[in-house]
């Protein structure tokens, strides 16, 4: 196959294109996810959150980032790891979480962690009752039954339950807050109807963004 | 995070001036492109990749939200500016949500801007302080 030779500024140009900074201008918030495929989440607003900022360069100043917010609420965008991705994308991110259970050669670390999420199946289940009940809440209003609490060296040390929405979220149970991490922070949710919905296995969690 | 392999999409290709071997769309060099101008996030996948953006775009930026003061050279949280197919500068601005304004303290010219670029870069702005619902705060020559 032939190797094209391209000058700097045919580079730069498709970068442009591809990143829908040329001239013509998408629709849409949805067209503009679907071509750029993800909008990071970051929260420093000095100007503005990035995720908006990047939105607001593309569509211009008749974005409006309710739409964000409603494309959340409604499903058509979710949050994956810190990112926000078209519903449908969440396709491409489901095998690798679907195996996590039945997983071969893991590193220690990883079976060290799926032991403790099993060992600790009784407060997943009580954070799922507790979230059916009363429905979308913080995490710091989430019940720790956990039986057997996180420990670690640093910032993770007695998280329990963060940490466990976190590994959740490594095995598709669950759909990980804004800003994932073990000081995630976001409302979360039962999901309603779950295997209905691209992505969401049986007894999911959901999040929504902050702010 | 995203692959940044793309596997067999596309076709091999390499760069002027830019490491490595790419893969791009045959279909793309050959359409025609028309520029604007756009402040971006300092996130926006166009300066993500630093490596290929000092290569690609020979673009000096960094984020300097984390300096001290005294040693920034463009500003808390500088916004590169994309002008035509270049990355022309730095956006040094702040929403002051208090006092409902968008406050520009400089716009860093990397090579002075043509009268083009800073009419269309100042139309940017203007749209970003309307987006914003803030009034602009912008000096007689930012730069």
């Amino acid at each position: 196959m032939i190797v094209h030779e391209l000058s700097r500024r045919d580079a730069r140009r498709i970068a442009a294109r591809a990143q829908l900074l040329d001239r013509r201008r998408p629709a849409a918030l949805l067209d503009v996810v679907r071509r750029l495929t993800l909008l990071q989440i970051d929260a420093t607003a000095a100007v503005a959150p990035s995720a908006d900022l990047v939105a607001w360069g593309r569509l211009g100043s008749s974005y409006a980032p309710a739409e964000l917010t409603a494309g959340l609420e409604d499903r058509t965008l979710v949050e994956l790891r810190g990112m926000i991705r078209p519903r449908e994308d969440v396709a491409l991110y489901r095998a690798e979480m679907a195996g996590w259970s039945t997983r071969t050669g893991m590193r220690d670390w990883q079976q060290h962690q799926g032991n403790w999420v099993r060992a600790n199946d009784t407060c997943r289940r009580d954070i799922l009752d507790r979230l059916e009940v009363d429905g979308p809440l913080p995490l710091s209003a989430l019940p720790d039954t956990c039986q057997v609490r996180w420990g670690s060296s640093g910032w993770n040390d007695d998280r329990s339950v963060s940490m466990l929405l976190v590994s959740w979220c490594s095995a598709a149970r669950s759909r990980p807050p804004a800003g994932t991490g073990a000081n995630a922070c976001g409302t979360w949710r039962a999901g309603h109807r779950p295997r209905a919905r691209a992505g969401m296995p049986g007894g999911a969690v959901a999040c929504g963004r902050r702010g | 995070m995203e692959p940044w392999h793309v596997g067999d999409a596309g076709e091999p290709a390499v760069v002027e001036g830019v490491n490595g071997l790419w893969r791009v769309d045959p279909a793309q060099p050959a359409q025609p492109f028309a520029g604007r101008a756009a402040p971006l996030s300092r996130l926006d996948r166009l300066v993500h990749d630093r490596k290929r953006m000092v290569e690609l775009f020979e673009f000096d930026y960094a984020l300097e939200m984390f300096k001290p003061p005294a040693k920034r050279r463009w500003g808390y949280y500088a916004l590169p500016i994309r002008y035509g197919d270049r990355l022309v500068g730095k956006l040094d601005a702040t929403a002051d949500r208090g006092g409902r304004v968008l406050r520009v303290d400089a716009i860093h010219e990397d090579v002075p801007f043509t009268a083009a670029a800073t009419a269309a870069v100042t139309r940017e702005i203007k749209d970003l302080a309307r987006w914003l619902r803030l009034d602009l705060d912008l000096p007689a020559r930012a730069g």
